[in-house]
């Protein structure tokens, strides 16, 4: 359960999530959504999948991805969605990466 | 891993339980003897059946959808078995002076089992897909269905569970049969529709 809460605790993977509730898609094709690089999806796609939310299959040289939620799961998504877990922790660490920078362009000043 | 191991080995042990409290209320209770037979025989269908998919796995241990197969199977046992050792418990308990009037007990339990076990299952309907490419149009039909079926079942099983424990039990029967005939109606009427292409726009 905990593999599950650390793959929905983060915004792009619940945004995956959400992608596949329509139906199954290729990696690509999910990729497609975001501006971050394949290597990052693909480490979101492998935490989402050690968790037991998708499953992968190849099909030819494509992989498609399809959500391989339980219902419980599915409200756990929707309640972190709703309260937007993970978005703190982000913001902070974006806050924090801020001041250190400004501390370091301080400092050679 | 450790609940798998817990329910496969609860799973072996309740049908035997369950056999035990049959012949001790045959013994009890003779003039029943059609009612406990058919729980032994029931038992006896479940540890074959159980007995049948473990043997199917020791053979081919790799196979992920036997192995979901069996983790099904296991599971149904365990219920079945704890939806025939709860009345024969207590049946046998009023046999012996034990408990003064136990049938409201026994519906009520009965019912919050029948009720967990169709939110359970319900819950793990939407993992129950198979692969994508054997699915016609992606799976994205077949994906909506199983969503839909396994919310309806899980909304189903939680309110015939609490029918059976705070309503009375005059209303929490009709109610609870309402419940499943519903979720039933949903089902059939989204398999229909899974199963009619739908038209192409032209």
């Amino acid at each position: 359960m905990n593999k599950v809460f650390k793959a929905l605790s983060d915004p792009t993977r619940r945004r995956v999530l959400q992608l596949l509730r329509d139906r199954p898609m290729s990696a690509g094709e999910l990729s497609d959504h975001f501006p971050v690089s394949k290597p990052t999806m693909s480490a979101h796609f492998a935490v989402l999948q050690e968790a037991g939310l998708i499953e992968s299959e190849k099909s030819g040289r494509t992989i498609i991805y399809r959500l391989v939620m339980s219902v419980l799961e599915e409200a756990l998504l929707g309640f972190a969605q709703t309260l937007g877990w993970g978005l703190q922790s982000r913001q902070t660490t974006r806050v924090q990466h801020h001041k250190v920078t400004r501390r370091t362009v301080k400092g050679e000043a | 891993m450790a609940f798998n191991w817990i329910t496969s080995r609860i799973g072996s042990a309740l049908p035997l339980i369950a056999i035990g409290l049959a012949l001790a209320n045959w013994n009890a209770k003779p003039a029943a003897a059609w009612a406990w037979a058919a729980v032994i025989v029931m038992s006896v269908v479940m540890v074959v059946v159980q007995r049948f998919w473990e043997l199917a796995l020791s053979r081919s241990p790799g196979d992920t959808a036997l192995v979901r197969s069996v983790d099904s199977v296991a599971d149904a046992v365990v219920f079945g078995a704890l939806m025939m050792i709860i009345p024969l418990a207590l049946t046998l308990a009023r046999a012996y002076g034990i408990v003064d009037d136990p049938d409201s007990g026994i519906r009520r339990t009965t019912m919050i089992m029948i009720g967990a076990y169709l939110a359970m299952t319900g819950n793990a309907m939407p993992r129950m897909l198979p692969p994508t490419s054997s699915m016609p149009c992606g799976g994205a039909r077949v994906q909506a269905f199983q969503r839909l079926a396994g919310w309806t079942w899980v909304l189903c099983g939680l309110g015939f569970l609490m029918a059976g424990l705070v309503l009375p039990m005059d209303t929490a029967g009709p109610i609870s049969i309402a419940l499943v005939a519903t979720a039933m109606f949903v089902t059939i009427v989204q398999l229909l529709r899974l199963r009619n292409p739908r038209p192409h726009a032209s």
